[in-house]
Order: structure tokens, then sequence, then C-alpha cells
């Protein structure tokens, strides 16, 4: 069931790829959070992710816990907002759960993601429903294991309807106010737009998923 | 004795505020502005904010003044980051901002009784600016 590898090149390639889409898509986030935030998801993630991708190469010879706990805490000093010890705790716990490998199976690769998925609801105190990044990553996680461990997918088809899954909740909080962060003071104006965190999460599990072999 | 953060999403905000309850305080409680994002931007910190826990580790406790979201979010996770001997000592205070550091600063040079801080620093959102 095991010999699904996910190498540390993997892991290095994945955020490579996230320096590239904070920079495609800023704009696209910023229009986001300019409608109901205020404006600074956008730059904030890009910010942090230049920051990144300076230091990144001086990191490649560390083990994949070590490579992102230095990439969440570059978020997590350079992202302003609250996206900061979001994404930032995100990162910095993702490795946690395989401290000191180099390669990782695919059972591994789904305890990274609840331990990076867990920090921002317990640091966001956010659940589904609340128009926050938690509305498409824990869906996503839970349609993960599901159909993995139950369903008996194989790991690129698990991570792929993990994405449409996810991608569905952060389509979920367009019709719904918001009740956290700036747009719960906006109440029923906060209706009809997307939040920028469950776009931004969604985008970044589709990264996983395309660098997967 | 008391150590203060004042935590804004604007530097300038913080240290106006620090300036502003620096003329109340006889010098026994140390205030540190932390606010503003990395580089000046608006926003907020959550190493700085560890750092200015950090610097008043010898403090008996230290209150954190918050505005908005994010500097709770930032400041929880600062908390979270530090020995647990620290943490003990650490407490976000829900109170207006200005109000709040002005009462609580003035109640902490009068006594060193923690609970009696947080109630005088809350009851700022209660004061009545015209009667």
């Amino acid at each position: 069931m095991s010999d699904y590898i996910l190498t540390k090149d993997y892991f290095i390639a994945v955020i490579e790829d996230l320096v590239v889409l904070v920079e495609e898509k800023k704009d696209y986030f910023i229009e986001l959070d300019s409608a109901i935030g205020d404006g600074d998801h956008g730059m904030n993630l890009s910010i942090g992710f230049r920051e990144v991708n300076k230091n990144l190469e001086t990191w490649k010879s560390e083990d994949i816990n070590t490579i992102f706990k230095n990439a969440g805490t570059a978020l997590l000093d350079k992202v302003g907002g609250a996206a900061g010890p979001l994404y930032g705790g995100f990162f910095m716990k993702f490795g946690l759960p395989v401290k000191g490998k180099e390669e990782v199976d695919f059972d591994e690769f789904i305890l990274m993601m609840e331990s990076g998925v867990a920090i921002i609801e317990k640091r966001g105190k956010a659940v589904v429903g609340d128009k926050t990044m938690v509305d498409t990553l824990r869906p996503a996680l839970d349609a993960l294991k599901a159909a993995y461990t139950e369903e008996g997918l194989a790991p690129k088809e698990a991570m792929k309807k993990a994405v449409e899954v996810g991608e569905a909740g952060s389509d979920s909080t367009i019709p719904i106010i918001a009740k956290k962060g700036r747009a719960m003071r906006l109440g029923e104006r906060a209706i009809g737009h997307r939040d920028p965190g469950s776009a931004s999460s969604a985008a970044i599990l589709e990264v996983f998923y395309k660098q997967m072999p | 004795m008391t150590g203060v953060i004042i935590v804004s999403h604007s530097e300038k905000l913080a240290e106006g505020l620090r300036d502003i309850v620096m003329e109340m305080n006889d010098g026994s409680v140390e205030i540190i502005a932390a606010g503003g994002a990395d580089g000046g931007r608006i926003g907020t910190n959550t190493l700085k904010i560890k750092a200015a826990v950090e610097a008043l580790a010898e403090r008996d406790h230290i209150l954190i003044f918050v505005d908005l979201g994010s500097a709770v979010l930032c400041s929880e996770t600062a908390i979270e980051m530090l020995d647990e001997n620290i943490q003990k000592k650490v407490h976000i205070v829900d109170a207006p901002l200005v109000e709040g550091v002005v009462g609580g600063v003035i109640q902490a040079t009068i006594c060193n009784d923690l609970e009696q801080i947080i109630a005088t620093a809350k009851e700022g959102a209660n004061l009545r600016k015209i009667c």
C-alpha cells in the first residue's frame, strides 16, 4: 500500500511552485480581499514567499521537516495579517510528523496535512461554515483520507479528489456571511464574495497535487 | 511589577500610545510598543510580539493590549512559542486599546495585583467621554 513515495525533491518543487503561484495570483487575492477584508492578502503572501524563495537554496540540504519549519517561520515573520500565523503555523507543523526524514509514504503525507490543517483550525478557532480557509482545508483533508484509506484510490487520484472538494469548499464561502476576521464586521455585505483565505488554500492544495508523481 | 505590550496594526499608533501613557507612568511599568508588520507595513508581527514578551520575562505579569483581529491571533501565536514559565505570566487583555492601556498602566503604578489591573483596564470599555 505504501510503496508510493514522496521525496524531499517533491516537497522542494512544491515550495518553488508556491513561490510562483502567489506571484501569479497576487492581484486575484488582493481583489478578493479588497472586497471584504483589508486587501493585503495578496501582497502579504507575495512578500512572505519571496522571503522563502530567497533562503530556499540554503535550506535544501536539511530534512523535510526543517525545510518546512524554516519556510513557516519566514511566513510568520513576513506575512503581516492573520495569514502569517495561519500559513506560518501550517508549514511549521507540516513536517513535524516526519521529523528527520528525507522521503515519506502517502500515509505520512496525510498525517502531515492533518498536522498543518489542525493548527490552522486551532489558531483561527474556525470551523467549516465560518467563511475562512478552513472551509477549503477541512473538507479537502477529510476527502483525501476517505478517498485513499476507504475508497482505495491511488494517491494522486485521492489528492485530485481533495483538490476538487477543497475548491467546492471555497465556492461554498461565497453565499454566506463571515464568522471570523475583518469580513465578520460586514455582516450580510460579505454575501456574494469568496473568502480570500479559502481561495489561496485551494490554490496551495492544487500545487501539492500537480507536483505529485 | 508589570510589563505592558501594545500590539497595533500601526507601528506609529503603538508608539504614539506608548508616548501618551508614559506621561502617567512613574517608571514602575515597563511598556513596549510592538506595532506594525515587518518593515513597518500595516499589520502585526508574531516574532516582534514574542521578542517583546521575552524582554519583559522578568516582570511579575505581562499584559498585552491589542487593536484588531490578527493582533490577537499573532499575540496568541507568540505566547504559544514561549517557555511555559513565561506563558503563565502573559495575559491578552480584552479592553479598548487607548482607554485600556491608560487605565491598566495607571492601576499598575498603584498596585501589583493582576486582577485589579486587568479589571481597571477592562473598565475602559465603559468610559464615557462626553457626560
